[in-house]
């Protein structure tokens, strides 16, 4: 019990998916890209592409802070995605309109919330499979 | 390790889902059969705390990050077949609730971590274990595991730039080919397998005489 307090108190910042958050500056977005540790995805190849679109609207890598930055010609839907070479990434989407485009980060709660329900989905999958295996066996 | 969404192809992900769902069909039939009433408590421990423990990366210089799988020690505790539900079902999860991998990719994963993983830990327990002592056989098993499941994912994101360009030449999936993404995953794999290797160990000698 020890063991697994520890291993959950340490995964949440650990984590590693990578998250992302959504800002409006003007008429511009930045989009940062990180790891739930804190760690920006820093010089990494990125696209943007406006919905339905091709070639990108812009191509990149993203800066120090692991953030995208474009500015759209028109509103709609648009798509950054971001990759690194060891398989890390994200697809985006970005509803771009007149209230802009917000998207706040997870907050730790989630990331509890996250954690607690998949070990009660593993746990409880497997309780269902011992009391099934207690029946077949009476 | 998790392949997240947009990554694949569909033209590789659809033929993957249908191997993958063949595959675990056929091994939660073999697991119905196979597993002890005793073992499950045990096998739900373990795979909730390798749930925990995918979740810990360690990051490493160059701004990649990895972890560990606990693939092996299921493999050699409880069989191939069932850590291959076992970890496929944490892999799901992680996808869904996290979005740690994606959902296309899941099959990717699937098969490339749990399925590959799981028999290549077996495999090489069977072959090793009569040439080498136990606790190098099972160090190796987990080593082998974590690098066959991070050499297969470079392969299968290897190859899409090959395979799937737009008319321009540019690449419409993942855009690094095998000379970048093989060293990329499988550099990072050696610190991780031995990582593995360690806790295969461990685990498997406390807890294979309880089973």
């Amino acid at each position: 019990m020890i063991l697994v307090s520890f291993l959950l108190a340490f995964s949440l910042l650990y984590a590693h998916d990578l998250k992302h958050q959504i800002e409006k500056e003007g008429r511009c977005i930045v989009v940062s890209f990180f790891f739930p540790d804190g760690n920006r995805f820093s010089y990494e190849e990125y696209e943007v592409y406006k919905e339905g679109d091709n070639p990108p609207f812009q191509v990149g890598r993203t800066d120090a802070l692991g953030r995208v930055v474009f500015c759209p010609k028109e509103e709609g839907i648009w798509w950054v995605k971001t990759f690194s070479a060891d398989g890390h990434g994200a697809q985006v989407r970005v509803d771009f309109g007149e209230k802009g485009a917000e998207e706040k980060r997870d907050g730790i709660f989630e990331r509890y919330r996250g954690l607690l329900a998949g070990l009660g989905w593993l746990l409880g999958i497997f309780a269902i499979w011992e009391i099934y295996l207690r029946r077949v066996k009476r | 390790m998790h392949v997240p969404d947009g990554f694949i192809a569909p033209h590789v992900y659809i033929p993957a889902y249908l191997i993958d769902i063949g595959l675990l069909f056929y091994s939660f039939d073999r697991f119905k059969r196979s597993l002890a009433e005793g073992a499950v408590p045990y096998l739900a421990s373990l795979s909730a705390l390798y749930f925990i423990l995918m979740s810990i990366t360690l990051p490493l210089p160059g701004g990649t990050s990895v972890h560990a799988f606990g693939v092996a020690s299921i493999s050699l505790l409880f069989g191939p077949w069932t850590a291959f539900l076992s970890i496929s079902l944490i892999l799901f999860l992680q996808a869904t609730i996290f979005g740690q991998g994606g959902i296309t990719s899941f099959p990717i994963n699937s098969l490339s971590v749990a399925f590959l993983g799981s028999f290549c830990a077996h495999y090489t327990h069977i072959i090793t274990k009569s040439l080498l002592r136990d606790d190098i056989s099972l160090f190796l098993s987990g080593f082998s595991s974590t690098l066959i499941s991070a050499l297969a994912v470079a392969l299968v994101l290897g190859v899409h730039p090959y395979l799937f360009k737009d008319t321009f030449g540019k690449p419409l999936y993942f855009p690094f080919g095998f000379g970048i993404v093989i060293p990329a995953l499988l550099l990072p794999h050696i610190l991780v397998g031995i990582g593995e290797g360690m806790l295969t160990l461990i685990v498997v000698k406390a807890l294979r005489n309880k089973l």
